[in-house]
């Protein structure tokens, strides 16, 4: 890596935690609200610049993959704290796995469905159907089935900002309004970007929601391909 | 001049163990992703390494209360740090949403209603039948 390149990669760096600190700065001014999410304000910040300056997305990908390459020790930390709450998870796996089952499938379904009811392409609904799942996993799952994975990545970490910018509105009005049911809810519906939001909430929903992004990632790698011949593809 | 040496040797102690911790994730991220390929695993790396570390903290508490108590002295403040701020390391592959142009041009309604709808759903589906189905001496708030 040449000096111009460390250059770079430090400069993109800087403008991705400065645009991710406006998106924390403006969920302050706007009292937490949930629609203030900061890593859309960030996502958006940052394609505006990259538009602007005609730098290509391969670039800044690169640059950047000191961020992308954190996401993986961040998810094994969500283990520390799914070991201190086991007890609870424990106390409720009846609800924990049927949750897990209920969502994980209706989110697969609808998601084909959808697509395929407005008109939709194949390879859009094939895109669509694992991108509950965690990232990395939605998209092995998409190439697996015959999706389009940059799609899936996209539309996963989309569907994980509308999870956690929704998470109260959704459960709040069918009246469920207990942690460890939201904690759940965001990582089997929106995975990491959900669950950290859930985590915002304390020590246990962080646990459920770890079990949420982990059991939900298997079921879908194991679902998906029977979901996907369910639909005829 | 105490209370700032003081304050010093703090943060010292806090960066350090902030250290040993971010060490003990990436090891069980590269344990994790060991695992994975050694069993074929349908599973990433990281979501091993984070059933593993669960796992082995509980092992370990379950034998040696204070080996634990120690390692998760290092391990939870790091882990707070990333899990509370992981919204950040998902933001370069985020911004990839702008090489989607043409697909989402074309098929713009379909996309944007299942992801949408697809969400929303699937949020419901889970907190509704954990909601139902949990017992109702843990439902004390969070």
């Amino acid at each position: 890596m040449s000096l111009h390149d460390s250059a770079q990669s430090l400069l993109w760096i800087v403008v991705t935690v400065a645009c991710y600190f406006i998106g924390l700065g403006l969920r302050r001014i706007a009292r937490h609200n949930a629609l203030a999410n900061p890593v859309l304000v960030a996502v958006v910040l940052v394609a505006s610049l990259l538009l602007a300056t005609h730098t290509p997305y391969a670039v800044y990908f690169r640059a950047t993959w000191l961020l992308t390459f954190l996401l993986a020790p961040a998810t094994v930390a969500l283990g520390v704290p799914l070991a201190r709450n086991f007890a609870h998870v424990r106390q409720s796996l009846r609800g924990v796995l049927l949750g897990l089952f209920a969502g994980s499938i209706t989110s697969m379904v609808s998601g084909v469905l959808l697509v395929r009811l407005l008109g939709g392409s194949k390879g859009v609904a094939l895109s669509m159907l694992p991108k509950a799942a965690t990232t990395p996993i939605a998209i092995a799952v998409a190439s697996q089935i015959g999706g389009e994975p940059a799609l899936t990545a996209a539309l996963a970490i989309v569907g994980g900002i509308v999870a956690a910018m929704t998470l109260r509105a959704v459960l709040g009005g069918i009246s469920v309004t207990h942690g460890h049911a939201m904690g759940l809810a965001a990582g089997t519906a929106g995975s990491g970007i959900a669950g950290a939001h859930a985590a915002l909430m304390g020590d246990a929903p962080a646990a459920f929601a770890a079990i949420g992004i982990g059991m939900n990632g298997l079921l879908t790698a194991l679902l998906a391909p029977l979901v996907a011949a369910l639909f005829n593809f | 001049m105490t209370n700032a040496a003081s304050a010093t040797h703090r943060i010292g102690r806090a960066i350090f163990s902030g250290i040993i911790g971010l060490v003990m994730l990436l090891a069980l991220t590269l344990v994790g992703g060991d695992a994975r390929e050694v069993f074929h695993l349908p599973l990433p790396g990281p979501v091993i390494g984070l059933a593993l570390l669960a796992g082995l903290v509980l092992l370990i508490e379950r034998f040696h209360a204070w080996t634990a108590r120690h390692l998760t002295l290092h391990l939870v403040p790091v882990s707070r740090l990333l899990v509370s701020h992981m919204g950040l390391l998902f933001v370069p592959a985020g911004v990839g949403i702008i090489t989607e142009g043409e697909a989402l041009r074309r098929e713009w309604l379909p996309i944007v209603a299942a992801v949408l709808g697809s969400t929303l759903i699937g949020l419901a589906a889970t907190g509704w039948l954990m909601h139902q189905f949990s017992p109702k001496s843990s439902e004390t708030g969070s």
